[in-house]
């Protein structure tokens, strides 16, 4: 069976979530407040292949005939035939509540609502609808299509059988799922805060410079160092991903910011995007 | 270099690790375990060897009050050109030098397992050593195919601290329910590229040096950032140390 895939929101995560399910077969509903900002994600998709089809990695046949599974369109009336709809939009908690009360109008009862929010509470989402069995988490990694994992999230009311579903949706897509409680920052978002603030620390308190905190922790089997990694990400959005779970906590010292990050941030140095972080990014 | 007569006290499995670093490059090495210096007897098989060694090295987490007086036996018994060099895992280099009368020879370090050839090691300057004597400490580590990074005295340095609290943080997940341990592995694996998880990190290295570490954090800083989770410490209390216990946060056969 391959269920038809709605996608709500069309920049970066929803489009690479819209290509896996493409990819995978699945009939897919791509959409954006906008037709044009629906076209776009379409648009990068595309884009996306033809770097493959470059690498001949894909052949030109295979990328139009999953390309032609995917419908751009605008607002939500055309998920009403969805079997699963994951919901990408930008990190409001009022508009996503907004959103999963049309979808719960707009959809069937059976159809699952998952969202791929990092920062907000799943059970929330689902007290906006009258079906919180069936609304999940269901959290990518950037960029979807290449990271592996995907945190399939437990809400207060969610039902075994609906995080079945997705972890065996998750699998079927390549990926490894992981099952985790509706708690801030899930596992990931948090677990790793030490990474970057223990390193900030150490900077702030002259233990090291961040080329040398970057070399020994590279040293020890990482694949890039703190300092790097918040420069590849930007620094920005690492900064709002460390507020959010310290918010979330209420300022619980753990997960305390660094004044350094604010301080980066606020001077406009956010990492490779912007040519400069804590490191230097020639132009080439 | 010429061959070194190096004694190393400590626990597993860093002490194992250093032995064969400093004997598969041709230094002489005696080791001992904290477990066995029970008594004055093996107090004074220590003393013996001091007085022929050319290095000593303290990878002592657990206890301070066995350390400061293993240093300071150390100190008492080492030639007056021999390097001291305590681990700073848990206690900056500065007050390990302090229990001896010759703070200028003391060199700090901090490492986690699995130490290999090749692997980096981190070094300190207490406050009151001399600059020859780190120059030293770096070309010794060389001598065993680490490669030496000196930073600022600090505990735990650099590579344990960042370590320990990642360990931290998914022992207070686990502990509230967020996910089983297997899951937050395989999600710093997977979604951060950790060369291994934490949980798993935490049982290799013992979960008694961990929590050492970050007690030594939180009473250096007497900042709650580094309160550890009371999980760590129930599992401690319970002998659930890691592999070397056969049982962390995993079960070792």
């Amino acid at each position: 069976m391959t269920e038809t895939i709605g996608v709500v929101g069309a920049g970066t995560m929803g489009s690479g979530i819209a290509q896996i399910a493409a990819q995978n077969g699945h009939a897919v509903i791509l959409c954006d407040a906008e037709r044009e900002f629906a076209e776009r994600g379409t648009e990068r998709i595309r884009a996306a292949f033809a770097r493959l089809i470059e690498k001949q990695r894909m052949e030109q046949i295979e990328a139009h005939a999953i390309l032609a599974r995917l419908t751009p369109t605008a607002g939500l009336n055309a998920l009403g035939g969805c079997d699963i709809v994951i919901e990408a939009a930008p990190e409001d908690l009022n508009l996503k509540r907004e959103m999963f009360t049309q979808l719960d109008t707009i959809c069937p009862p059976e159809t699952i609502l998952a969202s791929n929010t990092s920062s907000l509470s799943i059970s929330a989402l689902a007290g906006a609808t009258r079906r919180p069995d069936r609304v999940a988490g269901m959290h990518f990694f950037n960029p979807p299509p290449l990271m592996a994992l995907v945190e399939v999230i437990r809400g207060d009311g969610t039902s075994e059988a609906t995080l079945n579903t997705l972890t065996d949706l998750a699998r079927r897509w390549g990926k490894t799922p992981v099952v985790a409680r509706d708690t801030p920052g899930f596992i990931v978002n948090r677990v790793a805060r030490p990474f970057y603030l223990e390193a900030l620390r150490l900077l702030g308190e002259g233990v090291a410079d961040a080329a040398t905190i970057d070399g020994i922790v590279r040293g020890a089997g990482f694949r890039m160092g703190p300092f790097e990694l918040m420069d590849l990400i930007g620094i920005d959005i690492n900064y709002a991903v460390t507020q959010s779970v310290y918010h979330a906590f209420f300022e619980d010292p753990r997960y305390r910011p660094h004044p350094i990050q604010q301080r980066m941030v606020e001077s406009g140095r956010l990492g490779r995007k912007t040519g400069r972080g804590f490191h230097d990014y020639a132009e080439k | 270099m010429r061959a070194k007569h190096v004694l190393l006290i400590g626990e597993m499995p860093l002490v194992d690790e250093l032995a064969d670093l400093c004997s598969d490059t041709g230094h002489a090495v005696s080791s001992y375990l904290v477990e066995d210096l029970v008594d004055a007897e093996a107090l004074d098989r220590v003393r013996g060897d001091a007085e022929y060694a050319d290095v000593a090295i303290d990878v002592m987490s657990e206890s301070i009050d066995t350390k400061r007086s293993v240093i300071a036996a150390l100190d008492a018994a080492l030639p007056p050109d021999a390097l001291l060099i305590p681990s700073a895992l848990t206690m900056t280099v500065t007050l390990a030098a302090s229990w001896t009368r010759n703070p200028n020879r003391v060199v700090g370090f901090a490492a986690l397992p699995p130490l290999a050839k090749g692997a980096t090691i981190e070094i300190a300057a207490g406050l009151r050593t001399d600059a020859v004597w780190l120059d030293r400490a770096c070309e010794f580590f060389k001598s065993i195919g680490l490669e030496p990074v000196v930073v600022k005295d600090s505990v735990a340095l650099v590579l344990p601290r960042i370590v320990c609290g990642l360990i931290n943080e998914a022992a207070t997940a686990l502990a509230e329910g967020v996910a089983d341990a297997q899951a937050i592995d395989t999600a710093m694996r997977l979604g951060t590229n950790y060369p291994r998880g934490p949980l798993e990190w935490g049982d290799l290295i013992g979960l008694d040096v961990v929590l050492s570490v970050l007690r030594g954090l939180h009473d250096e800083t007497g900042d709650d950032h580094y309160r550890p989770a009371p999980l760590l410490k129930q599992y401690v209390r319970a002998g659930w140390l890691g592999k070397k216990t056969g049982r962390g946060f995993y079960l070792y056969t």
